[in-house]
């Protein structure tokens, strides 16, 4: 073991070393960003798709579950993801490793590597150890990394990293007269480095298209597995990699296939929707608890839970129609949300529930989620909430509000004159400039307004019946499942969807000349019924989904050769 | 996959919980049907009627008994208030009280766990507490021999108690007469039958804490509270026949992002069978008034994991739909089940409450006043008057669960 002062300080500037030797090399390689050959144009380089995607925290979490088992905890502070285009996962290659962050991420990785060869874990993460025949472990260390980095890297390491990795164990093995300590400062740095930290597309040439390009076996998996699982590439998948056969489109298919049967699935969905729908939001929400005393600080997480479920149930589990999401009376439910709903709740865990057909409540934006997020502490909002329906549902784009905007009118819930937030609305709206954006959002913002602040339904505002009467792109009803029911008709609806997915899968923001790309897949899309799993596969096996140009450029990436290995 | 099943709607959710008028209005004018409030209680309590005059003083705690039995120098010695913590340790050491470990957990949500008589014997000799005394305490987690568990072993500590003398007590008139026991309502309602509050009326805690404006707004039995049922209900505020049952929760009181009660909360029905009873009742003008009936309400706090009995009792409770429950238990509370909290109250509660257990039973059981035993002739129950505040919820019976259906 490691001990407890010299031995952090020494592998404190050990790994500061060998993560800053090492991120430096690959730095230099990746940026050139090619597997097999160092040089192309820049003209070139700059009409190419982003090449890196940091991980998210969620993605890091798995991926350390997956390599080193659930019971290693990843402890520390992430750098923050940033949303682009209503997406963290766009957001992904838009941001960089801050030194602060690089800091972080070193502190979190000496931590897992601490925990992977303390004497719990190291038979059987680490499953060697200096022998008489190897008396300062360099076998077992080669072995251990040839075996792990396969699953860090998320590609063989190179001769050179090998050797590199066993030669800075071993020294510091010398200088901590401890084995594992070496073994956790080389860890460290490879938990540190770029190859770990980034998903990197690397190019290589294009086996049908002679002249042309396209990202490795090795990066294809990576892609895979994150957009389907949102963690590391499995074995099988590795192996696919290693033997050509995903550079193939039977062997793609068949990838993805698996990929898809797998229950690990339906996480790779949530993770989509999650982000899609932004629901990490719940997690920092906060209700006045005067106002809204039902609200417990748990509710935001159940409600957040809530959504995810009635989404993967309805989506995967049964392979529905996403426009039903809607307009769907099947809602999962708990003890902790039941309250919220005055609704009874007999199991003590979580159950799909049907809510009567006289319920107010249809569809995802009746759930608990949708309402609270958009929404003020202690008030409700149309605005808010129409605003969520265009940008995060129908990827439309409503201006923010001038700064000089004066909210007395529509902040006072108490003002006799205007006793329900229509009223005040209205009032609000004799500013021109103001109603001009309203109109793109309340008509039926305000249609949800028998929710609360906090999502539960009222009858009445200050005892005057809440008219919830609305309208969206020239269609009006009378009630949320009228509103509902909008949203399933509308093709906007379903082409946000499949914009989203695309950009989900490839981590990055929408380019002008990938329109093509998404047209067909909403196409595709319509034909299967909307149904979620055709259209993930359909993204997953697009050749565009691995291309290095986009359609625009030179067009030089075609569909994987089946006689080729990567 | 999550099981499926078809959701308790707006419907049945005013037919079980609540008439809130934002659920009649969904509903709108569909038949009347019989109707069901489920309130779950955050308090039960021996109502004190505020009224400074009615205590000449507060009744002695055990600690004030075990200080003037001290020789004047040790009594000076001890009798500042901040020495109040080494006059317990020293009284409980001169008394040879005894709080020992049973190496057992506490019992699922609060409940009680079981020694066998052999372990009680192997804890009685292992540290020396007198043969046949101490019970199991503090949930079964400790063995405990003090002047609340034995009290007959304290026979000094019976003295000190002060009757409650004030004209006005809360009640009920329970056998129909105005004798010269009797109080008045607050309401000025003449024959209220309430001999408990003579007892034990001028204790800190009913002095401090029994006052409704204070109790209303504690909430007790959090682990296990009691849950009350109206059902056949045609008419929220009058109507002839309605039935009311009483229940156990399986569940915990659940508290909102206030702290408070948590209204609509889905709560399980204890099967414990002791805990459940059944009578019929009117509602005039919003007040539910039961017919008499004998019950046993579950009194599950902190460090115990009682009972409370009550024969004959009447529930008056004004019930506000889809808001609250607010009213009284009146009846005659047994002295065995007052007894009973009183030993799991054990010396640690007495010293907190400033209360002495030997003087409130003998208190209790002098003014008990019905209910004669057979063979003794001495009363076994007393008049009382238990007031309770609770909040709508949804209750779970068992087969409801064990069905996966809603209820």
């Amino acid at each position: 073991m490691i001990g407890p002062l010299n031995s952090s300080r020494v592998l404190r500037a050990l790994s500061a070393v060998t993560a800053l030797g090492s991120i430096g090399a690959i730095l230099l390689a990746a940026s050139a960003g090619y597997a097999d050959a160092p040089l192309e144009q820049a003209a070139q380089q700059q009409q190419q798709a982003p090449k890196f995607r940091r991980l998210t925290e969620a993605q890091y979490r798995a991926t350390i579950a997956d390599i080193f088992g659930p019971d290693i905890k990843v402890s520390g502070r992430f750098e923050p993801d940033m949303r682009v285009g209503g997406l963290l996962a766009a957001g992904t290659s838009a941001v960089s490793l801050t030194p602060a962050g690089a800091e972080q991420y070193e502190q979190i990785a000496r931590g897992i590597a601490e925990q992977v060869v303390d004497a719990k874990h190291r038979d059987k993460l680490v499953g060697c150890a200096p022998q008489p025949s190897d008396p300062q472990g360099a076998a077992c260390a080669e072995g251990f990394f040839k075996r792990v980095g396969l699953r860090i890297y998320r590609r063989p390491l190179t001769d050179g990293e090998v050797k590199l990795a066993v030669a800075q164990t071993v020294a510091a093995s010398a200088t901590l007269k401890d084995f594992h300590g070496g073994l956790a400062i080389m860890l460290t740095a490879m938990l540190s480095d770029l190859p770990f930290l980034f998903q990197t597309d690397r190019e290589v040439a294009d086996p049908r298209a002679p002249g042309g390009r396209t990202i490795d076996a090795w990066s294809r998996a990576s892609k895979l597995s994150y957009f389907l699982w949102n963690s590391t590439p499995d074995e099988q998948l590795l192996q696919a990699a290693a033997d050509g056969s995903l550079m193939t489109q039977a062997g793609l298919s068949a990838q993805v296939d698996r990929l898809m049967a797998s229950p690990r699935f339906e996480t790779g969905v949530r993770s989509f929707f999650d982000d899609f729908l932004q629901l990490e939001g719940m997690m920092s929400l906060s209700k006045d608890g005067i106002i809204y005393p039902a609200f417990r600080s748990s509710a935001a997480p159940a409600a957040r839970e809530q959504t995810l479920r009635t989404i993967t149930t309805l989506l995967v589990a049964e392979n529905g129609d996403y426009r039903d999401l809607f307009t769907t009376r099947r809602v999962a439910m708990n003890r902790q949300l039941s309250p919220l709903y005055r609704m009874p709740h007999g199991p003590r865990d979580w159950s799909m529930v049907t809510l009567p057909d006289d319920d107010p409540r249809v569809g995802v934006l009746t759930q608990i989620s949708f309402l609270a997020l958009h929404s003020h502490e202690g008030r409700s909002s149309p605005t808010l909430r129409g605003k969520a329906v265009r940008e995060v549902l129908m990827c439309e784009h409503v201006p923010a509000p001038p700064a000089n905007v004066n909210f007395t009118i529509v902040q006072d819930t108490s003002n006799p004159a205007f006793r329900t937030t229509r009223e005040r609305l209205k009032a609000h709206l004799d500013d021109e400039e103001c109603a001009s954006c309203h109109k793109l959002t309340d008509p039926m913002g305000l249609t949800l307004d028998s929710f609360d602040g906090a999502g539960q339904f009222r009858a009445t505002e200050n005892g005057v019946p809440i008219d919830t009467t609305g309208m969206l792109d020239k269609i009006a009803f009378n009630d949320s499942a009228g509103l509902g029911k909008a949203l399933h008709d509308n093709p906007k609806v379903t082409q946000c969807l499949t914009q989203s997915a695309w950009r989900y899968a490839a981590g990055r923001a929408l380019l002008p000349s990938e329109e093509t790309i998404t047209n067909r897949l909403h196409e595709d899309f319509a034909r299967a019924g909307y149904r979620i799993r055709s259209l993930f596969r359909r993204i997953a096996i697009d050749p565009q989904f691995f291309a290095v140009r986009s359609p625009a450029a030179p067009r030089v990436a075609s569909k994987p050769s089946s006689e080729r290995k990567g | 996959m999550m099981k499926d099943m078809r959701a308790h709607g707006l419907k049945r959710c005013a037919a079980t919980g609540s008439l809130a008028a934002a659920s009649l209005l969904m509903l709108g004018a569909s038949a009347p049907q019989p109707q069901s409030f489920s309130f779950a209680l955050t308090n039960i309590y021996v109502a004190a009627y505020e009224d400074e005059k009615a205590c000449r003083g507060l009744s002695l705690s055990s600690a004030d008994l075990f200080l003037k039995s001290l020789p004047p120098a040790e009594r000076a010695k001890y009798e500042a208030p901040e020495k109040v913590q080494e006059l317990h340790k020293l009284m409980g050491e001169r008394l040879g009280f005894k709080m020992v470990p049973t190496g057992k957990d506490s019992g699922s949500n609060g409940s009680m766990a079981r020694l066998t008589e052999v372990e009680q014997q192997a804890l009685r000799q292992k540290y020396n507490i007198p043969k046949g005394k101490g019970i199991p305490a503090f949930l079964g987690t400790r063995f405990a021999y003090d002047s609340c568990t034995n009290p007959e072993d304290f026979p000094f500590m019976e003295k000190g108690n002060e009757d409650y003398r004030g004209p006005v007590a809360y009640g009920i008139d329970l056998d129909g007469r105005n004798g010269k026991e009797d109080y008045v309502g607050p309401d000025q309602q003449p024959g209220v039958d309430n001999q408990l509050i003579r007892a034990v009326g001028c204790t800190f805690s009913t002095r401090d804490f029994g006052t409704p404006k204070v109790a209303d707004n504690v909430i007790t039995s959090m682990s296990s509270p009691t849950l009350v049922e109206v059902s056949g209900v045609d008419d929220p505020a009058n109507d002839d026949d309605v039935t009311v049952r009483l229940y156990a929760s399986a569940s915990p009181l659940e508290l909102s992002g206030a702290g408070k009660p948590l209204a609509w909360a889905s709560l399980d029905v204890d099967q414990d069978r002791r805990f459940m009873a059944q009578a019929k009742g009117k509602i005039r003008d919003g007040e539910l008034i039961t017919e008499p009936f004998d019950l046993q309400v579950r009194l599950r706090e902190q460090i115990i994991d009682s009972y409370r009995e009550l024969r004959q009792a009447r529930i008056q409770a004004k019930i506000k739909p889809g808001e609250a429950i607010e009213g009284g238990i009146y009846g005659y509370h047994t002295l065995a089940s007052i007894e009973d909290n009183y030993h799991q109250s054990t010396q640690v509660g007495a010293n907190l409450t400033r209360m002495s257990c030997p003087a409130l039973i003998k208190a209790v059981r002098r003014y008990a006043d019905a209910y004669p035993d057979p063979k003794t002739r001495r009363n076994s129950a007393i008049s009382s008057a238990l007031r309770f505040k609770g909040v709508p919820v949804f209750l779970i019976k068992p087969q409801q669960v064990a069905s996966g259906r809603q209820p």
